[in-house]
């Protein structure tokens, strides 16, 4: 029942012509398949994002665009710290902390660095210990523990005031500011400041006549009055020697008598010297001290 | 014969390669209709049994991803007669079963229905020199059958060991691994036209496929449609085809018969043609439709339309009862099962034990072929369907696929035939072996 058209006179063939045959089965054959519907998306999209990014001002976007995205989520209140709160710190020192970590409160948590922060407090010298964390109610905590002043070391100008370790804790011009803490000075004394602690601790009953510890030739202390005495300790066993004084003083006033220098280097030879100037006065240079 | 016996085997290699690909196509190119099933392997192959019988009788283990069916071009009588013809028709039919499968195939296993087939029963008998049986031996006696003078211009399409006997056992399946000292086989073997078959390969090759093997389209639609009882004890299939009616003899599940007569459903369509005087399209629609084998009383009143497009009024607008149809199609069809009675008879059919005759096959759907079946063939005739296998269409599921279905199962788990098994090696034996054995230790 074929029906013949005026116009088309070969009837239609169902069969595919051997080209497009061979072609269908070549786009059949896994690699091309995989390529079509894999590999041929892949390369359309991997194009376009190329292209896009070839642009500086789009690059600059994105960048705009995700960092925005970023403050957004890490500046949400519940994010965010308010105040920062410091315990167990001075007042000088709490300022000294507050300038040192230099946050602009409120900031985000995100943008802390709490390890960072902690280093930076314990460097500063007044500083022993230093805990720093985040605590609920959006506040910066810090904790710190100051060093004790033990002991005054004297500079050319000013003071050092140091632990009883002998830690640098801060610098003072006026030795008013610490009445009650010795006073140390020459080379090297800062290293052995527990052996000045310890001569001071043995010498107490005569502490308000003490004007001050030198240290000589980074080996020996000299134990200065405020009357102008020196007391020259040996290198070994200084508290020895200490005692002896303290006896001597006990059984003779020797400390109230006139004389310059008590010479206690050799335990076995004290030797003690009469002032060389005029009455009651001392020649330091005579004992290699400068005040 | 040592040609075909290497074409065959390379044939087996390209049909495993397929399988390790995972997908080959079956093709069924028929007188009215190509089929095409392409299938997947997946591996999941289920273990076979003792018996020889999986679960799912060794439909396991693939599935149908493709399939198409379209109308046959260029053949007659199960032959190609025009071989551009007939390649577009297997074009359309791979093409759109590929675009089904979305997959490309690259191996085909395909069946042919003509080239008058003729079956042999060979003989083989040799001495085992070792007493067990090995695969040796098999290959020996296989290869000491006398092949029978066939005419030049055949090939030999199947030779499948039927039964081997060992001393006075007979009716071994395997003989392997068994003592004995004399053994024998018998073989069957099919022969068909040489060119039937290239000519199908060349139609193949023009669509850059390989032939990855070929089956008698009589064999692989009884693999379809007859159960393990009755391929064990004996039946026959007979399948009903457009251009060709293909029989089969089955017994203790070997086929020991096959043949081809050339008479089919389109004969009785151009009887309708001719006698109705209408178009063969009409033809074929009233026989389908209207279709029957036996009148009643109630077909006289059945009228049927038949239209045509001549422009002839009187002749266009014709009516006829359906029992002048039935009149027309029934001596037909009785001459298709006469003759199917006759070829049983001198194939032996008689002394069979079990005599069962399977119907299938496209013209077997016409309404009341099994009662007509009966008077002549005998009262142990069914109508078969081909088996289920995964994901087959249900369009495909119909006694005229059976050989479609059939083929899927043959690509799937085909039979051990001669080809299967290597002769053994006659210059480089043990022997020569264990000498340069014994070199390699005197010299080194």
């Amino acid at each position: 029942m074929q029906q013949i058209s005026f116009f088309k006179f070969r009837k239609h063939d169902p069969a595919p012509s051997r080209l497009r045959y061979k072609f269908s089965r070549w786009m059949l054959s896994p690699f091309i398949k995989k390529a079509v519907f894999f590999g041929f998306p892949l390369f359309i999209i991997a194009v376009s994002i190329l292209i896009y990014f070839q642009d500086q001002k789009n690059i600059k976007y994105l960048e705009e665009v995700a960092s925005d995205l970023y403050r957004k989520v890490i500046e949400r209140p519940e994010f965010m710290l308010d105040a920062l709160s410091i315990e167990g710190a001075s007042d000088s020192l709490n300022a000294e902390i507050r300038q040192v970590i230099g946050l602009n409160f409120p900031i985000s948590s995100f943008d802390l660095d709490l390890a960072e922060l902690h280093e930076r407090v314990l460097s500063l010298p007044p500083v022993k210990l230093a805990e720093a964390h985040l605590r609920g109610g959006r506040i910066l905590h810090i904790k710190v523990v100051e060093k004790t002043p033990a002991l005054l070391l004297k500079k050319e100008f000013g003071f050092d005031v140091l632990s009883k370790h002998g830690e640098y804790i801060r610098s003072i011009s006026l030795r008013e500011e610490f009445p009650h803490l010795q006073v140390i000075t020459g080379q090297g004394a800062e290293n052995v400041a527990s052996e000045a602690i310890a001569i001071f601790e043995a010498f107490y009953k005569k502490s308000d006549q003490v004007r001050g510890l030198v240290f000589v030739g980074q080996r020996r202390w000299n134990i200065i009055m405020k009357s102008g005495q020196v007391v020259m300790l040996p290198e070994n066993n200084p508290h020895q020697a200490i005692q002896k004084i303290l006896i001597l003083d006990k059984a003779e006033q020797i400390l109230s008598r006139q004389i310059a220098v008590f010479d206690f280097r050799l335990p076995s030879r004290i030797t003690l010297r009469i002032p060389s100037g005029k009455h009651g006065q001392m020649k330091f240079e005579s004992i290699g001290v400068r005040n | 014969m040592t040609e075909l016996y290497h074409s065959q085997r390379a044939m087996r290699a390209m049909r495993s390669a397929a399988l390790q690909r995972g997908v080959v196509a079956v093709l069924d190119v028929g007188t009215s209709k190509i089929g095409c099933l392409i299938l997947k392997f997946d591996g999941t192959e289920e273990k076979i049994d003792g018996d020889g019988v999986g679960s799912l009788a060794g439909q396991s283990g693939f599935q149908v991803i493709g399939s198409a069916l379209t109308k046959s071009r260029g053949i007659e009588y199960g032959e190609i007669v025009s071989m551009p013809e007939t390649e577009r028709a297997i074009r359309t039919a791979l093409q759109s079963a590929q675009k089904l499968a979305n997959s490309r195939v690259d191996h085909v296993i395909a069946c042919v229905s003509g080239g008058s087939p003729r079956s042999y029963g060979l003989e083989g008998r040799i001495d085992i020199k070792s007493e067990i049986v090995d695969d040796k031996d098999i290959a020996d006696v296989l290869g000491s059958c006398g092949i029978p003078a066939y005419e030049s211009g055949r090939e030999v399409l199947h030779a499948q060991p039927v039964n081997f006997s060992l001393d006075n056992r007979t009716g071994l399946a395997d003989p392997r691994g068994q003592i004995g000292k004399n053994l024998s086989v018998d073989m069957h073997m099919l022969t068909i036209k040489e060119k039937t078959i290239q000519d199908l390969g060349y139609c193949i090759k023009r669509c850059d496929l390989e032939l990855a093997g070929v089956a008698s389209s009589s064999y692989v639609s009884a693999l379809s449609s007859l159960v393990e009882d009755e391929k064990e004890l004996g039946a026959a299939c007979i399948d009903l085809g457009g251009g060709t009616t293909n029989i089969s003899i089955f017994w203790k599940k070997h086929m020991i018969f096959a043949e081809t007569i050339k008479i089919g459903g389109e004969i009785v369509t151009r009887d309708i043609s001719v006698g109705l005087q209408v178009p063969s399209s009409t033809a074929e629609r009233v026989k389908t439709r209207n279709g029957g084998l036996v009148a009643t009383g109630l077909d006289d009143r059945e009228m049927i339309e038949i239209a045509s497009e001549t422009g002839d009024w009187e002749l266009d607008r014709r009516i006829i009862s359906r029992s002048d149809l039935i009149g027309i199609m029934r001596p037909r069809i009785e001459e298709i099962l006469e003759e199917v009675r006759y070829r049983l008879n001198s194939a032996g059919f008689d002394d069979l034990p079990s005599q069962k005759i399977i119907l299938t096959g496209g013209a077997s759907q016409v309404p009341g072929i099994d009662s007509l079946a009966n008077k002549i063939l005998g009262q142990q005739v069914r109508l078969g369907r081909p088996m289920r296998i995964h994901r087959l269409p249900q369009a495909y599921s119909g006694p005229n696929c059976a050989g479609l279905v059939g083929l899927s199962l043959f690509a799937a788990h085909p039979q051990d035939e001669w080809w299967d098994f290597s002769p053994r090696s006659k210059n480089f034996n043990g022997q020569s072996v264990s000498r340069v054995f014994r070199w390699f230790k005197d010299n080194w």
